[in-house]
């Protein structure tokens, strides 16, 4: 494998896995954030 | 034109900068740039865990970050360094194993993912990390012993005869004179070419090393001493000096290797022993 070849392929690997490791752990966040103010006892006296 | 710095020079001196000022291994900084919004949005929502998990996913990568930067300047570079730089951590396998152990957590506890599904992003960054930078060369250039040396003597040697090296380099950027930089330069690389040929057979060693202890160090004061003079007098005396005691040098220094590969050292030596003399003389050292 050519050197090229080996470093667009990391690079591939590295984006798929860390940069959409990332991502995910930011809208998990978001959601599950959402999902505990929905769900908090507060929350639901008010509505 | 003839204060510009020749292009060889150049070349020398961009190889060496660009090295310094890679771009290499900020990717890392980049991809963990999402997990900021993911702690600002923790810290909105106040939910403790998600802050924990990010924040500190985001100190690893970063963490692993600057070891692999730092593992990849600390490799050596084509012409120098080979032994000066060698670091004794694997800096860039540590940043390999940080960044997968960072993912395969932050998957199973920042993307709530399955175990096996975090065991693929895990070993997938590894893999990732290794193809785009490799891991660290196992071992810096082995020498053998010779002549009463030790290995790690003639590393020594060699090192500090590199090390002079650079610093001649560095003093011959200060001088804007394209002529002279070009006589300096060329001085490098036949001190480069010597200890190419001592790293190939060191059996040289004994006979070389007043050559890369003595003679190298007194270019480097020449070549220091001319670069901080020349700006404050610019007098053409002293010019035409440190021009003819290059000349002088560099003639000596061609001598040197032809000789290095004679084994006849008697001769050169007293050679030697006259240049000094003469710089002594001309006020240059």
């Amino acid at each position: 494998m050519s050197g090229f070849f080996r470093k667009l392929l990391g690079f591939i690997l590295l984006v798929a896995t860390v940069g959409l490791v990332t991502c995910q752990s930011m809208v998990k966040a978001e959601s599950f954030a959402t999902l505990a103010v929905n769900h908090s006892p507060f929350i639901r006296g008010i509505k | 034109m003839d204060r510009l710095p020749s292009l060889k020079f150049a070349k020398r001196f961009t190889e060496d900068t660009l090295h310094q000022y890679s771009p290499r291994g900020l990717l890392l900084y980049f991809l963990a740039l999402a997990l900021i919004p993911a702690v600002i949005i923790g810290l909105v929502k106040g939910h403790v865990m998600s802050i924990i998990v990010n924040a500190t996913a985001f100190a690893l990568y970063c963490l692993a970050a600057m070891l692999l930067r730092r593992g990849l300047a600390a490799e050596a570079p084509a012409r120098m360094n080979r032994w000066l730089n060698s670091t004794k951590w694997p800096l860039k396998l540590i940043a390999a194993l940080l960044v997968a152990g960072t993912t395969g957590l932050l998957a199973a506890l920042g993307a709530r993912q399955s175990l096996p599904v975090s065991l693929i992003y895990s070993v997938g960054a590894l893999l990732g990390m290794y193809l785009s930078y490799g891991f660290d060369r196992p071992k810096p250039v082995q020498l053998t012993e010779a002549h009463g040396y030790s290995g790690d003597e003639i590393r020594q040697t060699l090192a500090g005869a590199f090390a002079t090296i650079k610093t001649i380099e560095q003093a011959n950027r200060k001088i804007f004179n394209s002529e002279l930089n070009q006589r300096i330069d060329s001085i490098c690389e036949i001190a480069e070419a010597v200890i190419a040929e001592l790293e190939a057979d060191p059996r040289g060693i004994r006979r070389a090393r007043k050559f890369l202890n003595v003679y190298l160090d007194s270019v480097k004061q020449v070549t220091e001493g001319y670069a901080k003079t020349h700006r404050q007098t610019a007098s053409q005396e002293l010019e035409q000096n440190f021009r003819q005691a290059l000349e002088a040098i560099e003639s000596a220094f061609q001598e040197q290797r032809q000789k290095l590969l004679e084994e006849d050292m008697f001769d050169l030596d007293v050679k030697i022993e006259v240049l000094t003399a003469q710089l002594k003389r001309e006020g240059i050292m």
